[in-house]
């Protein structure tokens, strides 16, 4: 039986779920329903999609076929009931920030029928700070690594974490972009929802590893204020989930390959794992901001 | 009713993924492997080696004259690169069995880190020539 068809069957009785499984083996439900059917309310539910890691040019055991799993990742958002409003890519596009990587990501994702934002991964910086991935990527309105919009009454913020590093190997903003920042939100009314998207994690995660920004203590500062933040992260290939406050943390799967929970084993090496168990631990997810306090964060696996 | 057998197949699914993630949760060893045609004929000689493995560069800390070559070879899995903090060398990316040769220019201490993953460290002291 397809699994689309066990959705959409379940689905319309308001049943429906979806398993999806970290790397860390955390298991976590996601429910599929019809989003209409959930909802008292008339106004119709703003959504968005993350993905996250595609490391086009990785061609190692743990995923000889990046692009394969990249497609099915297009092809399911694209067939999402709800079209939503864009796509976000959280960094590692590429794996070696090889010029011809960029162009075969660029012409995959083209693909997507909804307007997509990018930021940078550490693989999409090496040698050049990102040089060939802005080429590819053409981003005008960044400035200092930061970009933020406006839609739907939320307030989004990009940040780059990759071009410099803490003094322990983690990622860092750096003061230029924190300023920038501090006076983009000084804008901003406390009660709008903020969405904040980087590559590596924005809270100690595990140092270890370099899985922390050196400098996020300000950022969280900056940040708790707001009623509501989600800060929707990449770089560790798992979805793990944390909060601090108000600040809600997501970190995501891969579209490539998965890495070990934190800890497990000496170095965060790509895991190898049977071709049916690599697609249940890689994908995408969809956000749905239902007011403005609430957000969904649902999990959508590849197999 | 249909739906109680795709419940089943749920259910089953679920302990099935939980199992196999189970017994993946460490990472694959075999990365780390050496692979026989790692050492190709280079065109510059060097005088020393570093080698990266296992997310170390070995040795860590290295001294060099003014004008002797180092090379760095990764032999892991991963990509890695040796990038000075101060910015006076920059590997790029290096990928598996991939080498990189530096030849030292000015005498002093230069940190380096790997920039895809920084918490990687290095030492390279480059000391006056001697004669
Ligand atoms: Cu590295």
């Amino acid at each position: 039986m397809q699994r689309r068809k066990f959705i959409e069957h379940v689905g319309w009785t308001g049943l429906g779920i979806v398993w999806a499984v970290g790397a860390n083996g955390l298991l976590t439900a996601c429910q599929v329903g019809e989003p209409n059917a959930q909802k008292s309310s008339t106004t119709s539910p703003f959504s968005f999609v993350q993905i996250s890691d595609t490391h086009i040019g990785f061609k190692k055991p743990a995923n000889e076929h990046v692009t394969d799993t990249l497609q099915k990742t297009i092809d399911a958002i694209n067939a999402l009931p709800t079209p939503p409003a864009f796509v976000i890519h959280t960094g590692d596009i590429s794996h070696l920030s090889k010029p011809e990587e960029f162009d075969q990501a660029k012409q995959l994702l083209s693909q997507l029928k909804v307007p997509l934002f990018t930021l940078p991964g550490e693989h999409d910086t090496i040698g050049d700070r990102g040089k060939a991935y802005e080429e590819a990527f053409n981003r005008k309105d960044v400035k200092e690594g930061l970009q933020v919009w406006d839609q739907a009454g939320i307030h989004f913020v990009s940040l780059t974490n990759v071009l410099d590093f803490g003094a322990t190997g983690t990622g860092k903003l750096g003061e230029a972009q924190l300023d920038l920042l501090s006076k983009d939100l000084a804008n901003q009314k406390q009660d709008t929802p903020l969405v904040v998207f980087s590559h590596i994690p924005l809270y100690n995660l595990y140092p270890k590893w370099g899985w922390a920004t050196a400098d996020s203590a300000k950022l969280l500062s900056l940040l708790s204020p707001f009623a509501s933040v989600t800060v929707l992260t990449g770089h560790i290939h798992q979805v793990i989930e944390h909060s601090e406050g108000n600040i809600r943390f997501h970190t995501a799967a891969a579209t490539a390959y998965p890495l070990p929970a934190p800890g497990h084993g000496d170095q965060p090496a790509p895991v190898k794992l049977p071709e049916n168990n690599l697609l249940a631990v890689l994908g995408f997810r969809t956000v749905e901001v239902i007011s403005g306090k609430d957000t969904r964060v649902d999990q959508h696996a590849l197999g | 009713m249909k739906y109680i057998s795709y419940f089943f197949i749920a259910i089953a699914s679920a302990f099935l993924v939980i199992l196999l993630s189970l017994s993946s949760c460490s990472p694959n060893h075999k990365a780390t492997t050496n692979q026989p045609m790692a050492m190709k004929d280079q065109p510059q000689t060097a005088d020393t080696t570093v080698k990266i493995r296992n997310f170390k560069f070995e040795p860590a800390n290295l001294a060099i004259a003014v004008g002797k070559t180092v090379q760095f070879i990764n032999v892991d899995e991963e990509p890695h690169t040796a990038t000075a903090t101060d910015g006076t060398f920059n590997s790029k990316a290096l990928d598996t069995n991939q080498t990189w040769n530096y030849t030292a220019t000015k005498p002093g201490t230069y940190p380096y880190i790997c920039s895809v993953h920084p918490f990687m460290k290095g030492m390279l002291t480059v000391t006056n020539k001697k004669n």
